[in-house]
């Protein structure tokens, strides 16, 4: 039996009568890439705080390498890289003494060699170090946000929002560090977003939550095949026939020389349909998360 | 605890040194000032300056060169700005939720109670300096300044108000912390407990004046810290240390328990 890095069960949170988070029950094995996706203010950085034992649950239970978050606490932030989805900072600090300080806290301080890794992939420069953290940028802060919650190599790292206000190269250095820890195999992963590309490029399997419930846990790979392709045809004469009753076939629009359809599943029998037609154009969009995140989230509004 | 300690030093160690600064300063000028009276020889005429109502509160401060040294401790203003910092580094643990800082500090294995903890040793420390500070501003300018022949302050009467003037502070400065532990911000918390330090004042000098309210400003810890009565001998202040030192650890328990089981 897979020995899970983060467990909740039936986790829920009232903000008086407003559900922050309701009945959240989420499995996410050790070693995985799990995103955490929802609209602003779905539930995602509650569950998170409430994973830290910041936020004290109404109801329910959540463990961390089998850690109770809240009566294990200690045990559980111990073993966790975080990162706050608003990166706080002390503005009078320069960027080296904001790690020091922030590594004096940590169970294990981090090597020398881990935080040189580091601010070369996330390209930190001494000068950069040594300046005041006023005087940062938004991307440099969380580049330094980064930093603090991979320094000590912890095996569950929590990411709340980790590319907001990252820069295309540095989101690439991100994926690229995801990339190498979850080869490894020794991390578990746990990130919130709502920029789904992000997703798309580093996670494994998502949990999607809306209003504080959790409406889909499901591979990428599930997506991607339970996901309908936008297939357009452009004929080049009118064409008077239907369109073919195929399981998995749905129309979007149909004119005489221009078919959009959805199709679910194999595309062969709507191909071997089409034999005979004057066809001279045939598009098939490629999968992107966006949809069906949003045919999902659909669903489940409907 | 240390690391946190110091970083919270490090974010009051300006006001800190600023406010030690004017209240050492206000020690020297007050000296030099009682100075100049007793030299001129006219000590008890500065009681006929004063309004009636004062004399309760300033007693014998008037009547002696000693007397006037000492005022540097019990005056409103002195008295009050200890009083507001004190309730100004009580109230951390709210400033800590409103940046945020709890995310980065409580993310790690640090134990909750560690942000009380640190906010009461820094108080605490913070306040002593400042009675430190003070108290040694007032020997230096007295070796200084002092006319010869004239009597010093008893050292007795000065660390007793010292000492009521720092739990006074310490008790309004653990109220802020009670309040911090509830508040998302640092300004409410401190508004709410700085206006209410203003309130109980204005109370217990009321009840100077007003024999019908005396009764009611039992309830003011600045009750239990009268200068004059210091100064007179007649200040009980067994009495008043266990009150305000039961009204301090009352507030700090109280925070813990709160502040243990809050959302951040």
């Amino acid at each position: 039996m897979a020995r899970f890095a983060i467990h909740t069960q039936a986790l829920t949170k009232y903000w008086g009568e407003v559900v922050g988070v309701e009945a959240l029950s989420l499995d996410v094995p050790e070693g995985e890439v799990f995103g955490f996706l929802g609209a602003n203010g779905a539930g995602k950085t509650t569950t998170i705080r409430m994973l830290l034992d910041l936020v004290r649950p109404t109801s329910g239970t959540a463990t961390v390498l089998g850690f109770d978050c809240q009566r294990q606490g200690l045990e559980v932030r111990g073993r966790v890289g975080y990162l706050p989805g608003e990166m706080p900072i002390y503005p009078e600090l320069t960027g080296e003494r904001y790690l020091t300080f922030l590594a004096s806290l940590g169970a294990r301080p981090p090597s020398r060699a881990r935080l040189e890794f580091l601010f070369r992939r996330f390209d930190v420069s001494d000068l950069d170090l040594r300046r005041r953290m006023r005087d940062y940028s938004h991307g440099m802060k969380r580049k330094l946000g980064l930093i603090q919650a991979l320094m000590t190599d912890a095996p569950v790292l929590i990411l709340d929002e980790p590319t907001s206000g990252l820069d295309p190269l540095m989101i690439e250095a991100f994926s690229e560090t995801i990339d190498e820890l979850s080869q490894a195999g020794r991390t578990t992963i746990f990130m919130s977003s709502h920029i789904l590309s992000e997703v798309d490029r580093v996670c494994r399997r998502i949990g999607l939550v809306r209003h504080g419930h959790l409406v889909a846990v499901r591979t990428l790979a599930e997506l991607r095949s339970a996901a309908p392709r936008r297939v357009t045809i452009v004929f080049s004469q009118p064409v008077c026939a239907d369109v073919p009753p195929i399981d998995g076939v749905v129309v979007v629009s149909r004119e005489p020389t221009r078919w959009v359809l959805d199709v679910q599943g194999p595309l062969g029998r709507l191909v071997a349909s089409l034999n005979g037609c004057p066809i001279t154009d045939l598009s098939i969009a490629p999968f992107t998360l966006d949809d069906t995140i949003l045919r999902l989230l659909g669903e489940q509004r409907s | 605890m240390i690391a946190l300690v110091r970083r919270s030093f490090e974010r009051v160690v300006r006001p800190l040194l600023a406010i030690g600064l004017l209240l050492s300063a206000f020690q020297i000028a007050l000296i030099a000032s009682a100075s100049s009276i007793a030299a001129d020889g006219d000590v008890a005429g500065l009681t006929r300056l004063v309004p009636g109502f004062l004399h309760k509160s300033l007693g014998l401060a008037l009547v002696s060169f000693a007397g006037m040294t000492t005022i540097g401790f019990f005056d409103a203003v002195i008295v009050m700005i200890v009083v507001l910092f004190a309730i100004f580094l009580g109230t951390e643990p709210a400033a800590d939720v409103e940046a945020g800082y709890v995310d980065l500090i409580l993310a790690r294995p640090l134990p909750r109670h560690w942000i009380v903890s640190r906010s009461v040793f820094l108080m605490t420390a913070s306040v002593v300096a400042l009675m430190l500070a003070m108290g040694l501003a007032l020997w230096l300018a007295l070796a200084w300044l002092a006319p010869s022949g004239a009597v010093w302050p008893q050292a007795g009467v000065v660390i007793t108000m010292a000492a009521h003037l720092m739990m006074v502070s310490l008790s309004f400065g653990a109220a802020g912390l009670a309040a911090a532990a509830w508040a998302k911000r640092r300004g409410s918390a401190g508004l709410a407990v700085g206006v209410a330090a203003l309130a109980l004042y204005l109370l217990d000098f009321l009840a100077t004046m007003w024999q019908p309210i005396a009764g009611l400003a039992r309830v003011s810890p600045f009750h239990y810290f009268h200068g004059g009565d210091i100064l007179a001998g007649t200040a009980r202040a067994g009495l008043d240390f266990t009150v305000l030192g039961a009204i301090t650890i009352g507030a700090i328990a109280l925070a813990y328990w709160r502040h243990g089981r809050r959302d951040l």
